[in-house]
């Protein structure tokens, strides 16, 4: 009698068993979905406010940067390679900016059918500045006037734009976001090691990282992923090639979100390709660095030459 | 002397305590429980396990916060217009151009028709929009773009295309996902409008935004690139009227960024008269599909001679 008790005992925990595990797999399944579970699997970390909160933008009243770019130009069919350097000061004040610029050879030619002819001809350095509706471009000649360019009112990717010093939001989109990234190589006493690929030469006088730069990102991905998920930036450099040409990119940050340093790079072989194709008088563009060196709440006077001559010619303010 | 029998012992089994001491037993030590559940509730709040389970801390805006794929197709048939307004002849004018292209990306070869209309703006109305010439075609692989002839039985006319240059048509670019329109700073703004609806067959969700024109850059980056065109155009409190529709792929099926044409006529075009000034983008993708009409490149041509002689240095 004691035994049956036992086994009906017995079964009935069984029963109830199967069925509160049966009731946890029911349950399971209809809630995995759901907000709470998600949350407590942790699969909705990506979604806490402090990661989601846009950073507010730095006002500041003036910047100093360098910026370096390195182009092949078709220069009557010989491929010739120039880094442009530009030191530039910005006075959000004014509304103006200062461009000291410099057009170099490149130090070291390694890309074949890269010919080093003279380039006599073109002026190795002058000064530029820009107001909202004048740009100023220094004599190339001691003893001449400045001249005075008209200038339409497109602003954006110019210097005296207002968000020409991007804020981490508008250059870490979505895309970018989920890419694979590694933190910027450290900077070595000689001088910024390079994170372009192994067959792409650095610049003549590349900008290093200020140090303000608190985090960086660096991606290895192809010319047109590059150019989605880095929309500012790769408007602003203008730098082609076929979509599956490799690039390195870093990135890095200070502590109040502006973008301090940028280096883009593909290997200069399909510039001169491109330049090649593009005919004369055309130049492609296969590395650009940007590093902003000061950032500060003081103004720089930036003064405006007064011994001009107009250029009848307006033009676009589309400065590189 | 009486025999004494000796009584076996008897062990009483322990027993069990009355029934409302047990109770009285379990409640405390339900109550020891509850104060160690209370206590480590409190001393958890604010750690992530401790959030995770409240729920505090997270960000109910039901945009994603990242980046979709763009689904496998090999065709797409989309529409881009332009919209500008310039003084034409003494009269404020919207102009249009229309871009319809058919594409197959498996054989990399496109067709786009042109179109080209205007209509004089009457009142701060536009008026009915009228062709200013026939359509036109093009035919684009990835090494040239073909155009008719003078007439249909004339070769025609090839330009080749530097690679890498002009294949943007080819290569997807156009078609964009969420993540290239939608950035933070678009993703914290409130929309105007959210509607569920039905367009080219496709069910879409559609967000209306708008902002003062000032205002635009700081509220959507990476729109604004995209329609950087309009840069320039217009007074800082003009309004922009930005409309994006998605599909549940996150594929955007249709984009308008509309900036008030009237400021723009204002702000710009009286002031250089003649000249055309961009107010309004959209991009009308009418279909996404595997099986992609067939394209035919004309055998018959001629080669264009690309001009060189241009002083621009960047293409």
């Amino acid at each position: 009698m004691a035994h049956k008790k036992k086994r009906k005992h017995s079964k009935l925990k069984l029963v109830t068993a199967v069925f509160v595990i049966g009731a946890g797999i029911l349950v399971v399944s209809l809630t995995q979905h759901s907000e709470f579970v998600q949350r407590l699997t942790g699969n909705r970390e990506d979604r806490r406010v402090e990661r989601t909160a846009v950073t507010p933008r730095y006002e500041f009243a003036s910047a100093t940067l360098q910026i370096s770019v390195g182009e092949i130009y078709n220069i009557s069919g010989e491929a010739v390679d120039l880094t442009t350097s530009r030191d530039v000061s910005i006075d959000r004040e004014s509304n103006m900016a200062k461009s000291e610029v410099k057009i170099e050879r490149t130090s070291t030619e390694i890309v074949p059918g890269v010919n080093a002819v003279p380039f006599d001809a073109l002026n190795t350095s002058f000064t530029e500045i820009m107001t909202k509706t004048s740009r100023y471009e220094s004599p190339f000649k001691p003893g001449e006037p400045w001249m005075k360019h008209t200038v339409q009112p497109h602003y954006y990717g110019t210097p005296i734009d207002a968000h020409y010093i991007p804020m981490v939001d508008d250059i870490m989109g979505y895309q970018l976001r989920d890419l694979q990234s590694k933190p910027m190589v450290a900077p070595r006493a000689s001088g910024f090691k390079s994170t372009l690929l192994p067959d792409t030469r650095p610049a003549v006088v590349g900008p290093t990282p200020p140090s303000a730069v608190t985090s960086s990102f660096t991606y290895q991905i192809d010319l047109a992923t590059f150019r989605r998920a880095v929309p500012i930036l790769a408007t602003r450099i203008g730098m082609y090639g076929p979509p599956l040409t490799p690039v390195t990119l870093t990135l890095g940050f200070d502590d109040v979100g502006l973008l301090r340093y940028a280096d883009v790079g593909m290997t200069s072989s399909v510039a001169s390709t491109l330049a090649q194709q593009l005919g004369s008088k055309h130049s492609a563009i296969y590395h650009y660095t940007m590093s902003v060196t000061v950032i500060s709440g003081e103004p720089i006077p930036i003064d405006v030459p007064t011994d001009v001559v107009d250029d009848p010619a307006a033009d676009s303010a589309d400065l590189p | 002397m009486l025999a004494t029998t000796a009584q076996p012992s008897v062990v009483k089994p322990p027993e069990d305590p009355p029934a409302p001491k047990r109770r009285r037993k379990r409640l405390i030590a339900l109550a020891i429980a509850l104060v160690i559940l209370a206590v480590a509730a409190v001393a958890l709040r604010n750690t992530p396990v401790g959030q995770r389970i409240a729920g505090h801390g997270y960000d109910t805006n039901p945009l994603p916060v990242h980046a979709f794929a763009l689904p496998a197709f090999a065709g797409a048939q989309y529409t881009l217009t332009y919209q500008d307004v310039a003084i034409d002849n003494g009269l404020a004018t919207n102009f249009w151009f229309t871009e319809h292209d058919e594409i197959d990306f498996a054989t990399e070869t496109a067709k786009a028709t042109l179109d080209f209309a205007k209509a004089p703006i009457i009142g701060g109305t536009i008026s009915t929009p009228r062709s200013t010439s026939p359509s036109q075609q093009q035919l684009i692989d990835e090494r040239s773009m073909y155009e008719p002839g003078a007439t249909a039985t004339d070769a025609w006319i090839r330009t080749p295309h530097p690679s890498g240059v002009w294949s943007a048509v080819l290569n997807k670019s156009e078609i964009y996902m969420y993540q290239d329109v939608f950035d933070p700073a678009l993703r914290e703004q409130h929309p105007s409008k959210v509607v569920h609806e039905v367009r080219h067959g496709t069910a879409l969700t559609t967000y209306t935004y708008t902002f003062a024109y000032g205002d635009f850059y700081e509220s959507a980056p990476h729109l604004f690139n995209l329609a950087r065109a309009v840069d320039g155009n217009a007074a800082d409190d003009a309004k922009v009227t930005a409309t994006v529709s998605v599909d549940d792929h996150w594929v955007v099926r249709y984009l308008d960024v509309d900036v008030d044409h009237a400021s723009v006529l204002e702000h710009r075009a009286k002031v250089d008269v003649g000249t055309k000034y961009p107010y309004r983008i959209t991009l009308d993708l009418i279909s996404i599909t595997d099986q992609p009409a067939a394209i035919t490149i004309p055998i018959n041509v001629v080669d264009q001679q690309v001009d060189d002689s241009s002083t621009t240095v960047a293409p």
